[in-house]
């Protein structure tokens, strides 16, 4: 059976009514955290896995899926007609968004976004669908070294390779490891690091730390901020509808969004935002009308909306083939999986096809039903734009605690939800990247495990790890990708004193 | 908000000198800890203790790289911030900890959330924590009954719901 | 010549693409050369609530 098959058989299970509610309650609620600021789809994942313990598991992780993609489409509502972007994706999308709005042409810039964010949610899922089979074969014959490779891999371009300081990039990643260490040690049963809490012998909850790096370490530093501006709703005035010049205009920076943001996103490279910058880059240097941009180019935010949801598709792609996340809300989503005992890999698509293929043909479903829900019904979220940071913001931290809370009614867990939550402030103001230490909390305990089974297998023997061609060259760009940036770092220091003036490197 | 050329700041920053002490310390700890484990590597060498001890040495030299870091000031600026307003967060949280199991999740949360609101503006604790608590009651309301959350209950959950 | 020079300036794109969305992660404007390499105005960018 081909891929095509296998997704006719996934949309059978998608479209079931069960399925079809659970992913309208993730559309709509990715939406509505897409909008507001300060929450994003990482954390509302975070905070839904206890609510969802009991809940079916498919139906669960369609409506985590939802979210992932709702949050992109959302994102840009804020963006363009406030100013601020809902999601860090969204940014580039205020630039000439906003603009268009105080033009009065808010309605074609919300148009372009949710247009362009369909057509690049729908290009990529269908990649993700006809891609993943050929990825599984190959990652079936992968044993414990080449996973070890791989995750190698994904620790140094997470921390280090794509930030822009290796050093609190690697620091980040080496803090979430050391908390991987806390607990039984999953071979001997032995204690680690636990110094006699019984609290801690189970280890550290990843969602507790998701939401306390998201949900609480986020307030704090937003409340900490001075000088803050009067935010001010842009009115949709005119017609929402583009007219036949957008587009014209609108089309091909749509599908340079999409192919320019699904590799990225399915890179190992934390995040949906540097497609959009570089999408923005290009539709610049493309246009037909430079003078606009910074004026408010339609161009300028088709691309990166198109950008963005197409590496939302793209992180998926490691994601379920795998079992590896490439972004903090992938991993998020990897303790989902978890959470209901799936390991998602080679090995879910051949024990699991139903769920596998019934996630990715809901894809397609949620992305349909984000179509309506942001076009026609744009005005409801518009409302959600005025609720008042002081009533959002106590929201998100009774629901942060509730979440916690539910999955474990113990002061102990709450403490470690303020501890996390004010190391989550600190390394904000230091400038500290926060997804590599929710990686390193997740993936450590993976990797030290194929670690182990394969020295075990080869008697501990270490060469073993560099014996196989895949462990060998996954290990080998993991080296490149750790080195090579430090030297581009350190040479671009001493040009930078030299080419002051150019904009050329 | 901006970042100034790093060139600029070539200034000894205490700070970041603290934050690798503390690096240094929790390599420190998970090297008293892996010292204590029992290494049952078996054949592989590679036991409980081995992984954390790598660990601890990488964090050992992230340290020193930050104690590099900070004596030529290579750390981006921190933007000022305004302090009384996150204590005041930071407040919530530990009085709904402190709480919770005494006055039931609708009261300590109706502290955190009039605590939050507070940082951000809203002054008047007369007005939110009334509302924080109703709100928070109604979420408790709808979770535990109805989710089957296990949210603990305190005197005004019991009266309203005497069967929690 | 120009093919070299085309993929410089991809590369250049790439790294300040990466290097600005790091800084945007963490609620921080870009460096201004990075701006200047992607195409985006400095105090367009500054006018957007992070």
């Amino acid at each position: 059976m081909g891929a095509f098959d296998f997704l006719l058989q996934g949309l059978a299970t998608a479209a079931e009514p069960m399925m079809l509610l659970y992913a309208l309650i993730g559309v709509t609620l990715g939406t509505a955290v897409g909008v507001l600021p300060g929450i994003g789809p990482a954390l509302t994942v975070a905070l839904l896995l206890p609510v969802t313990y009991r809940l079916d598991a498919a139906g669960s992780l369609i409506m985590f899926a939802g979210i992932y993609y709702g949050g992109m489409y959302g994102g840009s509502t804020t963006s363009i007609l406030l100013n601020t972007p809902g999601e860090s994706a969204s940014i580039i999308t205020a630039l000439e968004g906003n603009k268009m709005a105080r033009k009065g042409r808010g309605g074609p810039a919300l148009a372009t976004a949710a247009i362009g964010s369909f057509i690049a949610g729908l290009i990529a899922t269908l990649l993700l669908a006809f891609l993943a089979p050929s990825i599984v074969k190959v990652a079936l014959v992968f044993g414990p070294r080449e996973y070890f490779a791989l995750m190698v891999l994904a620790f140094v371009t997470v921390s280090a390779a794509f930030g822009d300081s290796a050093l609190r990039g690697l620091t980040s990643l080496f803090l979430g490891l050391a908390l991987a260490c806390v607990g039984i040690d999953q071979l001997t049963g032995q204690a680690r690091l636990s110094f006699g809490v019984p609290e801690l012998l189970d280890g550290i909850e990843v969602t507790t730390m998701a939401v306390a790096m998201f949900a609480v370490g986020e307030a704090l530093f937003i409340a900490g901020q001075r000088n803050v501006q009067a935010d001010e709703v842009t009115a949709v005035k005119g017609s929402i509808w583009m007219s036949r010049a957008d587009w014209a205009r609108s089309w091909k920076p749509w599908l340079r969004g999409t192919f320019l943001g699904f590799p990225i996103g399915a890179m190992p490279a934390g995040g949906a935002e540097i497609g959009t910058f570089l999408s923005y880059a290009t539709e610049k240097k493309l246009t037909k009308h430079p003078e606009e941009f910074g004026e408010g180019a339609i161009e300028g935010v088709a691309g990166p909306e198109a950008a963005n949801n197409a590496s939302a598709a793209g992180t998926l792609v490691p994601l379920l083939t795998l079992g590896l996340p490439t972004s903090a809300t992938a991993a998020i989503m990897l303790a989902g999986f978890q959470q209901f005992g799936l390991q998602p890999g080679p090995l879910l698509f051949a024990t699991n096809p139903t769920l596998v293929w019934g996630l990715i043909a809901s894809l397609l479903i949620a992305n349909a039903m984000l179509l309506v829900l942001n076009l026609p019904m744009i005005g409801l979220w518009v409302k959600l734009l005025t609720v008042p940071k002081p009533w959002l913001y106590a929201g998100i931290l009774l629901f942060a605690t509730l979440g916690t809370i539910g999955a474990n009614p113990s002061s102990f867990e709450l403490g470690m939800l303020l501890a996390f939550g004010v190391l989550g402030y600190v390394m904000r103001l230091f400038g500290y990247p926060i997804a590599p230490i929710v990686v390193g909390l997740i993936l450590g305990p993976m990797a030290e495990q194929q670690l182990r089974r394969a020295l075990s297998i080869s008697q501990g023997d270490w060469t073993t790890l560099v014996q196989s061609p895949i462990a060998a060259v996954l290990l080998g760009i993991a080296a490149l990708a750790l080195i090579v940036p430090l030297i581009l770092r350190a040479r671009g220091k001493g040009q930078v004193l030299s080419q002051l003036a150019g904009d050329e490197d | 908000m901006t970042s100034p050329e790093p060139q600029n700041q070539r200034r000894r920053d205490t700070a970041a000198l603290v934050v690798a002490a503390g690096l240094a310390v929790i390599a420190g700890v998970m090297l008293w800890d892996s010292a204590r484990l029992a290494d049952l590597g078996g054949y592989s060498g590679v036991g409980p203790a081995s992984v954390p001890r790598v660990v601890a040495f990488g964090l050992l030299g992230l340290s020193l790289w930050t104690v590099i870091a900070a004596l030529k000031g290579d750390f981006p600026e921190r933007p000022a911030q305004n302090v009384p307003p996150v204590l005041w967060i930071i407040a919530g949280l530990a009085a709904q900890l402190l709480l919770l199991h005494v006055t039931g999740f609708s009261i300590a949360t109706g502290v955190l959330f009039a605590f939050t609101a507070r940082a951000f503006g809203k002054t008047n604790l007369a007005m939110t924590l009334p509302i924080g608590i109703v709100f928070a009651f109604a979420v408790w309301a709808v979770f535990s009954q109805l989710l089957m959350l296990h949210l603990p209950a305190g005197p005004l959950e019991h009266l309203l719901f005497p069967g929690a | 010549m120009t093919v070299l020079r085309s993929i410089r300036s991809v590369f250049s794109t790439l790294r300040a693409a990466v290097h600005a969305a790091s800084a945007v992660e963490m609620h921080r404007v870009p460096a201004t050369r990075d701006l200047n390499t992607l195409g985006i105005d400095k105090d367009a960018f500054r006018a957007i609530h992070l």
